[in-house]
Formats: C-alpha cells, sequence, structure tokens
C-alpha cells in the first residue's frame, strides 16, 4: 500500500468512521478501522456489530490495491492532531506488511496493522431502496422520539430502548416509548417504495443522525438488508441493526376522545413544571393538575415530606369546559415541553386515569414540530 | 461487686420467641380436626418441600425443607396442605401486637420469630422473667397457639435459649450461667456454624462448644480467618449486635431450593414464573411498589449468579415482575450443562403502592383487579390453588 490523499478527505472520513468503532474488549478486532484501496478510491470502514459505517475518499494510489486494518481510536486522535499541510501518505512498511507509515507535513507515525483475516465481513449494500426521507426532517423526528426511550443498559426489554419507524402512506412515524409515556412524530417521505416497519436502538439512531449531520446532503436513501438497514447518502453509507422484536401497538393508546382542552404558553407551563417539581416526591415526580370551570387557569402544586409544598397558577387561553384533579410525573411532561418549539401547546385530557394527549397548537404551530405527538400516563393517587 | 459505681452495668435482657411448627399450628387451629394429627405444609407439587411439620407428624420422621414425597413414605397417614401465607402473616401481626404492648424494641425476623429487648420495660412491667412468661400466656389464650421463648443478655443467647426446650419452651440464661448452659453443647448450635463449619471443626477436635471455647484465637483465626475471631466470642456467650428496629422491608423475595437440581429449561421458566407472581403477591400485600427486578440462580457446584433490571417505574404487577424476571433468566444467565439448585425471584427500591405511574400497555385496573381476585382465593384456599395460565407472557412485547 502506497497513496497519498488530500488531508481534509482522509480525516473527513475517519471522523464518520469513527461513530461505528467498536469498544468491546471481548472482540479487540472490531477497535480496528479497515482501510481497502481499490485503484484511486480509498474505502473506510468501521462496525461494532450493531452498526457500520463505510465511506470512500479519492485517493492518488502509487501501489496495487490492498487492505489494511489500522487501530480506529489512535486514528481519529491523529485525524484530530494533524499540523498544517494539505497532503497526507499512507504507505506500508516494506518489510512485512505488519506496520503502515502515516506521513503528514513533518510528522511521521509508525502504525502497526490489526490482522486483516480478523476483520467481520462487510455486508453489501442491498438492491433495493424502499425509501428516500429528508435529512433534516429525519433529523427533527429523531430528535422528538428518542429521548422517550429507554437506554438499552437500563432494560431488559429491547423494545423499548428503540424508535419504531413506519414507511408507510407516503410518510414516516417515528413513536418511541418506556411504557408510560410515548412519543410520536409523523414526517412526509421524500419517497416510500415499499412500506415496512423497522425498530432501531436509539444509540444507534443518535450516530446516525449525527453522521448524516456531517454530510449535509438533502436526503438520504433507505435500504432494507437482512436484520438490517442501510442509509446511504453522498457515498456514505451507515447500517443499522434492527431490534427483532414487535413494537407495542402504539396507535391504540393515543386517546382518541380526550375532549378536555387545557391551552398553555409552552415556556409558561414548561418553567411552572420545573419549579412545582423542586418539592415533588423523588420516587414519583408527582404534580397534580387542577382545572375548573371556574377560571382560566390551572393549578399546579406538589408537596413532599422532606421537601415541602408549592403551588402556581398557569393562564389556559379559555376557561376549560369540565373539571379535573390528574396527576402526572413532573419530568414526563418536562420532557415533552423541552422537545417542541411552539409557543402553543394544549394538553387533552379525558379522566383523571386516562392517557393525556400534548400536541403543538394555536394560529401559528412551528415547521418543526409539524406531525409531534405525546401520549402520557398519569399517576393514581389511591389510599 | 468489682465495678466501680461510675459504671454500673445495666442488665441487658433480650428476648427471642419462635413459634412452634407456626404453618402446621395455625392449620390445626383453624380446623380443629387436624388437631393431634400429623399436618404436614409445604408444596404440594412433584417437587414440593416441606415447609413446616406439626409435632405430631415429626414423629413419622418428617422435617422441613424434606422432599414432600419422602414425607408421605415416611407419613402416609398424614394431612397435607398448600401453605396460606395471608393467614400466617394475619396471626404474625396479632403476636407481634402482643409483644409490642411491652416494648417498642422488636425486631421481627421472620413470620414466625422475633427477638425483643426487654431492658427498658422492666421499670414499667416488672422482670423480663416475669414479662416473657405473661407474652407467652396471652399468645396462649388469646391466640390459641404455642411458642417457645428464650431470656438472655444477648440476641445470640436469646436464640439459642429459645431452641433449648421447644416446643413451648421457656429457658433464661443469666450471665452467672452462660458457660454452664453453653459448654456442653454441641458447635452446631452457634449461628453460622452450618455443616461445613461444622465438619471442619470436628476434624480440628472440637465437637462440642467448651472445645471451641479453650481452643485459642490465634487457632481459630488461623484456621477461619475473620470468623475465628467471631466463633471465639460466641463460644462465651459474647455477641453486641443490636436488635434492629423493625424498618421498611428494603426487598422482598421468594427462593426455592430443589430436591433434585432442574436442567430443563421450561421447568426452571416456570419456577421463575411462579416465584415472579409469588412476590408480587406479597408486594399487593404489603401495599408496596418495587421498582427492580433480581433473579438469583444457584448451580448444582453452588456457584451464584444474581441479575437485576431496573422497571422504570415502580410495580407489584405479577405480569410485569414475571416478564422481566423471564427476561433476565434469558438474557443474562448462562444455563449451561449444569443443573439447577436454587431459584430466587425479588424485588427491591420499594416504596407505597398509594402513589402509582400508571402504564400504557397493560390495562392495570384490570390486571389489578385478576391478580387481586387470585390474592383472595389463595388467602382463603392456599398458594397454587389459582394460577395464571402459562401461555401469558407479561410487559408489552411479545418475549421471542
Amino acid at each position: 500500500m502506497d497513496f497519498v490523499c488530500m488531508k481534509d478527505d482522509l480525516v473527513f472520513g475517519v471522523k464518520l468512521a469513527s461513530y461505528a468503532l467498536g469498544t468491546r474488549s471481548s472482540m479487540p478486532i472490531l477497535s480496528g478501522l479497515r482501510m481497502d484501496i481499490e485503484q484511486n478510491r480509498l474505502r473506510l470502514y468501521t462496525t461494532d456489530l450493531e452498526r457500520a459505517v463505510r465511506c470512500e475518499i479519492p485517493v492518488d494510489n502509487r501501489a496495487g490495491d490492498e487492505t489494511v486494518v489500522l487501530n480506529g481510536a489512535v486514528l481519529s486522535q491523529i485525524a484530530a492532531h494533524l499540523p498544517e499541510d494539505d497532503r497526507i501518505s499512507l504507505k506500508t512498511d516494506a518489510a512485512d506488511g505488519t506496520a503502515v507509515k502515516l506521513r503528514c507535513g513533518e510528522a511521521l507515525f509508525d502504525l502497526p496493522t490489526l490482522p486483516v483475516e480478523d476483520y467481520p465481513e462487510i455486508a453489501a449494500l442491498p438492491p433495493t431502496r424502499i425509501a428516500t426521507l429528508n435529512v433534516d426532517q429525519f433529523h427533527h423526528g429523531l430528535e422528538q422520539t428518542i429521548f422517550a426511550t429507554l437506554k438499552a443498559s437500563e432494560t431488559t426489554r429491547l423494545a423499548l430502548t428503540g424508535v419504531d419507524i413506519v414507511l408507510k402512506n407516503n410518510s414516516a412515524k417515528m413513536v418511541s416509548t418506556n411504557g408510560y409515556r410515548l412519543a410520536l412524530k409523523t414526517i412526509a417521505a421524500a419517497e416510500i417504495v415499499e412500506e415496512n416497519e423497522f425498530l432501531i436502538e436509539a444509540g444507534i439512531l443518535t450516530d446516525l443522525d449525527r453522521v448524516l449531520s456531517q454530510i449535509g446532503s438533502a436526503t438520504v436513501d433507505i435500504y432494507q438488508g437482512s436484520g438490517q438497514l442501510f442509509f446511504q447518502t453522498g457515498g456514505v453509507t451507515f447500517v443499522a441493526k434492527t431490534i427483532a422484536e414487535e413494537f407495542p401497538d402504539f396507535d391504540q393508546v393515543i386517546p382518541k376522545e380526550n375532549t378536555l382542552a387545557l391551552a398553555f404558553d409552552r415556556l409558561a407551563l414548561l418553567s411552572t413544571l420545573q419549579r412545582i417539581e423542586i418539592t415533588a416526591a423523588k420516587e414519583s415526580g408527582a404534580i397534580t393538575l387542577r382545572a375548573t370551570q371556574e377560571e382560566s387557569a390551572v393549578r399546579i402544586n406538589s408537596s413532599s415530606k422532606d421537601k415541602g409544598e408549592a403551588e402556581e397558577r398557569v393562564r389556559v387561553k379559555a376557561v376549560p369546559t369540565g373539571a379535573i384533579e390528574i396527576v402526572f410525573k413532573a419530568g414526563y411532561l418536562i420532557d415533552a415541553l423541552k422537545r417542541m418549539n411552539s409557543a402553543e401547546i394544549t394538553l387533552w385530557l379525558s379522566t383523571a386515569q386516562k392517557a393525556g394527549l400534548i400536541e403543538p397548537s394555536g394560529g401559528v404551530i412551528d415547521p418543526l414540530d409539524e406531525g409531534v405527538l405525546y401520549v402520557c400516563m398519569p399517576v393514581r393517587i389511591s389510599d | 461487686m468489682n465495678e466501680p459505681a461510675s459504671k454500673i452495668k445495666i442488665k441487658i435482657k433480650i428476648a427471642h420467641l419462635d413459634m412452634d411448627a407456626f404453618f402446621a399450628a395455625v392449620e390445626q387451629l383453624d380446623e380443629p380436626s387436624y388437631r393431634k394429627k400429623p399436618v404436614i405444609v409445604g408444596g404440594l407439587g412433584p417437587r414440593g418441600v416441606v415447609s413446616t411439620a406439626s409435632y405430631e407428624a415429626r414423629s413419622y420422621g418428617v422435617g422441613s425443607a424434606m422432599p414432600m414425597a419422602r414425607a408421605k413414605k415416611l407419613c402416609p397417614n398424614g394431612i397435607y396442605l398448600a401453605p396460606r401465607f395471608s393467614r400466617y402473616k394475619e396471626i404474625s401481626a396479632q403476636v407481634c401486637k402482643v409483644i409490642t404492648e411491652y416494648t417498642p424494641l422488636v425486631e421481627t425476623v421472620s413470620i414466625d420469630e422475633a427477638f425483643f429487648d426487654l431492658t427498658g420495660s422492666e421499670r414499667v412491667f416488672g422482670p423480663a422473667e416475669e414479662i416473657i412468661v405473661r407474652v407467652k400466656d396471652r399468645i396462649s389464650k388469646a391466640i390459641g397457639l404455642t411458642c417457645s421463648v428464650g431470656l438472655a443478655p444477648n440476641r445470640f443467647l436469646a436464640k439459642l435459649a429459645s431452641e433449648l426446650e421447644k416446643p413451648d419452651g421457656l429457658v433464661i440464661i443469666t450471665e452467672e450461667r452462660v458457660q454452664e448452659v453453653l459448654d456442653p453443647l454441641p458447635v452446631r448450635m452457634i449461628w453460622g456454624v452450618g455443616r461445613v463449619t461444622e465438619r471442619r471443626l470436628s476434624s480440628l477436635g472440637i465437637s462440642t462448644i467448651r472445645d471451641l471455647r479453650t481452643a485459642t484465637l490465634d487457632f481459630l483465626v488461623r484456621e477461619f480467618g475473620a470468623s475465628g475471631r467471631t466463633l471465639h466470642r460466641l463460644a462465651r456467650g459474647e455477641d453486641d449486635t443490636l436488635v434492629q428496629l423493625a424498618s421498611e422491608p428494603k426487598s422482598i423475595s421468594r427462593e426455592e431450593t430443589f430436591p433434585q437440581d432442574l436442567y430443563r429449561r421450561e421447568e426452571i421458566e416456570s419456577v421463575v414464573r411462579r416465584l415472579a407472581h409469588e412476590t408480587a403477591t406479597q408486594l399487593r400485600w404489603e401495599k408496596l411498589l418495587g421498582k427492580t427486578v433480581r433473579i438469583k440462580v444457584r448451580f448444582s457446584d453452588f456457584q451464584t449468579i444474581t441479575r437485576q433490571v431496573s422497571l422504570g417505574e415502580r410495580t407489584d404487577s405479577g405480569k410485569l415482575i414475571e416478564a422481566y424476571a423471564l427476561d433476565l433468566l434469558r438474557q443474562r444467565v448462562p444455563l449451561a450443562r449444569q443443573g439447577v439448585r436454587l431459584i430466587g425471584v425479588g424485588v427491591s427500591r420499594l416504596s407505597n403502592a398509594t402513589v402509582r405511574q400508571l402504564s400504557l400497555f397493560d390495562d392495570e385496573e384490570e390486571e389489578a383487579a385478576l391478580e387481586q381476585a387470585i390474592d383472595r382465593l389463595s388467602a382463603r384456599y392456599g398458594t397454587g390453588v389459582v394460577r395464571r395460565g402459562q401461555g401469558q407472557e407479561g410487559g408489552v412485547k411479545s418475549d421471542e
């Protein structure tokens, strides 16, 4: 191996590839970044078996085609600290091929290689494209759903660690839940070729989102492989493992007959909730909302033995059409309000034991809030 | 007295009360036709184990932890019953109420056993020696059950005293008599001396507490490490652990040791399911919710694995606890070629059940009504009378 390439190209490629670098000590080979030289292209590849990144950069190849695997973390650090120069060269140590010399400006690194034969096989891009999404919208969808999942390290219920993506009727529905609250976002798809549904772990989607934001393309193509989805754009492929679990039937838990509407100024409600949460009981985070037909305000209060109590009135747009007293975990409402952008939101309620629904409302809905919906179950207090 | 006046020693009076053949005695209490007959309470399934045998049954050689099948061979005419925990708890609470009239310092060790500190009660109620007679008397008259009580200067000796004259025993060990009582007893009467330690002591020529007392501290520490120090102290009747006040339970769990190791996954899973539901039943009984589910698996070589997971929100749903317990078993416990000798399921991070985050996908109302109906039937007819079908998988997703 012997090639020269633009420093910026390699830095960019290594950075993207680093999102899929393995860290598990049980498979040290996955900490490697694989480089395939084929004529005048260098393909960079990383995987931790849950996700993979593949990208290509142009090079000036001065020898034959070859594959090497280098320590990815070391390469990432080098890429972040290269000296001023616009070119970089990599050359196999002629003696036995177990080391690579990387040169940039006056800096010279001697890097040991990892055994290529140990590196897992690279899955080829499947032939069928099933959809194309708008990157910007996809990004907002992820932002408004990922937060409602459970961390994979904290649960055994895999379905609750992911965002369910339903490609249907020319739109992509993204749904997530931890079993007590649910976030839903519907975005218009650029194109749906084949209707389908996939569940992908939130951590993987976060990495996908970061990779997409670095590339800056307007759209991303989605291909379906076996047990994985391929997201391709601008010569970069991100492979995401899908979760082979059934996602709960979310449509059935979205309230459709909540008639008591409480329209709030989003930021006013958010800051009230953050204050009232201070004195909520630690275990439940429970805060009580009280609405009557007497005033166009909702009283929110909380109390706990050790922290004290707090109460506050928050204005609602209109006098409620009914009275209710309902308890929620403050954090669940705060999570949702923080991820919305519109000036006004409406909390739709029915009874104290049934789910509440939050959606942006008012004359002007922020474009970022198009198709967003949040469902939250209340807390029940009994004697 | 050699003590200087400023160091007058308060005489500590700790009592230990142990209900005699508790489960069986309650059954005999509630059903007069069982009285004076061999009653055996325990698991009635093919792998059931005896929980408690009445004294009549013990004369046939039936003892607790014995496989039911063996008990039935020894005592074919016995009355075999499934335990009714909720009833035992009721009685246990009544016993506890009697004790708390004399002292607030009560440590309930288990459903049929408690320590209580009478040191401060003497000024109000008279000598501790008389209080324990009154306690025994009231339990016998008001509840209709017998118990064995020990009174001594510390917990270790009190427990030992209560064991000396079972059933219906009353043994007082005064400070002066400690060595006289302890010396002739076999070493296994000491706290923490199980079969393994007993065998090792015996191989060192130590079989009575006197033998142990005369061994030097150096020798015991060399042979047993830190626990050698404890043995040295206990052999002298020294124990300074305090009566632990009743506090909120930190966890609730159920475990079961099998007379024969289990190998088949279905069998192991079915035990996990059952223990999960029993744990949930107890949670509901105590009006608590738990946030962490834990399973414990002990293999035939005694290697023990515990795995736990957080539920996100607290629950007392048997369905949910079962689902998580099975997840832990399937995802985090390697069931290799080894047999399983013990399985436990428990929940911790408990809180009061009055505040409950409702779930989106499980119909809590329906679920709670169903599980409470099971609780009521179990309370009346014994656990295991009603059980969920095993086809049901809990949680919000299917497990396969």
